[in-house]
């Protein structure tokens, strides 16, 4: 009796393989299963450069260009009855709210541990991690345990003499003498993997720079509220009262950082890293 | 007439055995059929819909799970003997997560408090205690109100709170030291997603009593709503 249950049993398990794993339809699409794995050290790398240039865009031609044609940027960009558009600092924010509405759901925050908001505070690991990178001026990655998430931060340097002027200037901040070159903060990245497939990589970039569109396009609707708003088209604040459109805009972001963005993964691909890549 | 096929049924060895099987077996089927339908869908949720929304499908945020039910077990089987596969498979339906909440709830581009902040390292204090960054730490759904949350509890974040130029006529520090963190929601709307200006004065901050009316559903005390949640969720696919 007991060998006849345990035949029947081992035929049971038998056909339940077969049916799972011989007969078995196509199995359901793994993204994270490729076998090439990029180290999402080196993808946060990339896209922090892209950030970067995309920042560093928004503030020197249109934030600064634009203020000197008379356009206005203010932190209270947001209501109806302010006619500004959103501080670089709300610009990465912006880009960071679509980034997250992204499928992949790609982290980024900035901070710093003298913030104009004191929410906004380095505490915990962070708050670790920022003194040993303020002294370092070099990125740092650790584990964030809780969420189970892998974390990037990079230096955030004052460069343009509008960023510390206006933090020194403003009426809450709590320390009032950055000058140029300081490490004002960090921009924190965070992703769910250690690793990710070259396609996850490539839907990450792509899903950077549409997120840097969507908060460039915000911008751009803000100003059709304006009293008196800019032409949108292919000329820049430095040629007159006028802004780029987001196509302009992001070919120009394309121009800028396309081509370190592809030197890096071409590294990645020859297994030499990113070193020399500028 | 059933009960003398029941009575035939239970005659000989094990007869009682079997009419129980049949009896148990129909009032199950009937059960199922019956809770299948469309109209008998109260009888199975939890509790009823939170505010806004009774008039949606149950799919709205219940989506069935992709791939067939024998793609999905083969999934699962593998996802239990190889580590490698990390995709996450459900059998019936995928677990509700904030994704399902955002696909109809644009965040609000002046929201403060969007869930996917608390994400940030620094925050692992409070999502110990709220876990704010999970939409249903608040707003858990078949519970009959707006926010189920017991109270708000702003001073996890605030309590050191301190405005070198506060516009309020009571210091806001005055406030978190007195512990008043029943007045926040009275000038601050917490998502943003009314035309609600704070006031200047405590004195006209809206009442506690408002506040908790409209946490339980009621009107809003804020205004007019400056966004809107979109009826289903195909009607947001275009937004990122």
């Amino acid at each position: 009796m007991r060998s006849k249950k345990f035949v029947i049993t081992m035929a049971a398990l038998a056909n339940l393989g077969i049916y799972l794993f011989v007969a078995a339809p196509p199995a359901l699409t793994d993204d994270h299963s490729t076998s090439t794995r990029v180290p999402i050290e080196r993808v946060f790398e990339i896209l922090d450069r892209e950030n970067q240039v995309a920042r560093k865009l928004y503030t020197h031609e249109i934030v600064g260009a634009g203020k000197s044609v008379g356009l206005k940027y203010d932190e209270h960009w947001h209501d109806v009855d302010v006619p500004a558009g959103p501080l670089p600092a709300q610009f990465l924010r912006l880009t960071a709210a679509a980034l997250e509405r992204s499928p992949e759901h790609i982290g980024l925050y900035l901070g710093s541990d003298a913030p104009i908001n004191p929410a906004n505070l380095f505490t915990g690991a962070q708050g670790e991690q920022f003194k040993t990178l303020r002294v370092s001026r070099r990125p740092v990655s650790f584990f964030v345990p809780d969420t189970s998430r892998y974390a990037y931060m990079s230096p955030d340097v004052a460069s343009a003499p509008a960023c510390y002027q206006c933090h020194n200037a403003h009426p809450e901040s709590p320390k009032t003498d950055w000058v140029s070159n300081d490490v004002m903060g960090a921009t924190t990245w965070t992703y769910q993997t250690a690793t990710v497939s070259n396609e996850e990589m490539w839907r990450m970039i792509t899903q950077l720079r549409a997120s840097i569109a969507t908060a460039y396009s915000t911008y751009l609707e803000k100003t059709k509220a304006f009293p008196m708003p800019p032409a949108i088209g292919e000329h820049w604040p430095r040629e007159g009262y006028s802004i780029p459109n987001v196509d302009v805009f992001m070919a120009e972001v394309a121009m800028r950082a396309s081509a370190g963005t592809v030197e890096r993964i071409a590294a990645l691909m020859g297994g030499t890293g990113p070193q020399g890549v500028h | 007439m059933i009960r003398s096929t029941l009575a035939k049924i239970s005659d000989g060895p094990r007869g009682r055995q079997k009419a129980g099987f049949i009896i148990g077996g129909s009032i199950g089927l009937i059960a199922t059929v019956l809770l299948a339908l469309p109209d008998t869908r109260a009888w199975h949720e939890p509790g009823p819909r939170n505010t806004g929304h009774a008039k949606l499908a149950c799919t709205a945020c219940h989506r069935v799970s992709q791939g067939t039910l024998r793609q999905r077990v083969q999934a699962r089987v593998t996802q239990l003997l190889d580590d490698q596969r990390r995709s996450m498979s459900t059998i019936g339906y995928t677990p509700v997560g904030n994704a399902d909440c955002l696909a109809c709830h644009l965040m609000n581009k002046k929201d403060a408090h969007a869930v996917y902040r608390f994400m940030e390292p620094r925050f692992a204090a409070v999502r110990a205690t709220l876990a704010p960054q999970l939409c249903i730490s608040c707003h858990k759904e078949h519970s009959g109100v707006r926010v189920t949350a017991g109270g708000l509890a702003c001073a996890e974040c605030h309590d050191k709170i301190a405005l070198k130029k506060d516009r309020l006529d009571v210091p806001h520090a005055t406030l978190a030291a007195q512990q008043r963190w029943d007045t926040c929601l009275g000038c601050h709307d917490y998502h943003g997603n009314h035309a609600f200006l704070s006031p200047t004065r405590l004195h006209d901050a809206v009442a506690t009593g408002q506040v908790t009316t409209y946490l339980r559903g009621g009107a809003s005390p804020y205004g007019e709503a400056v966004l809107r949640a979109k009826s289903t969720r195909e009607d947001n696919d275009h937004e990122i």
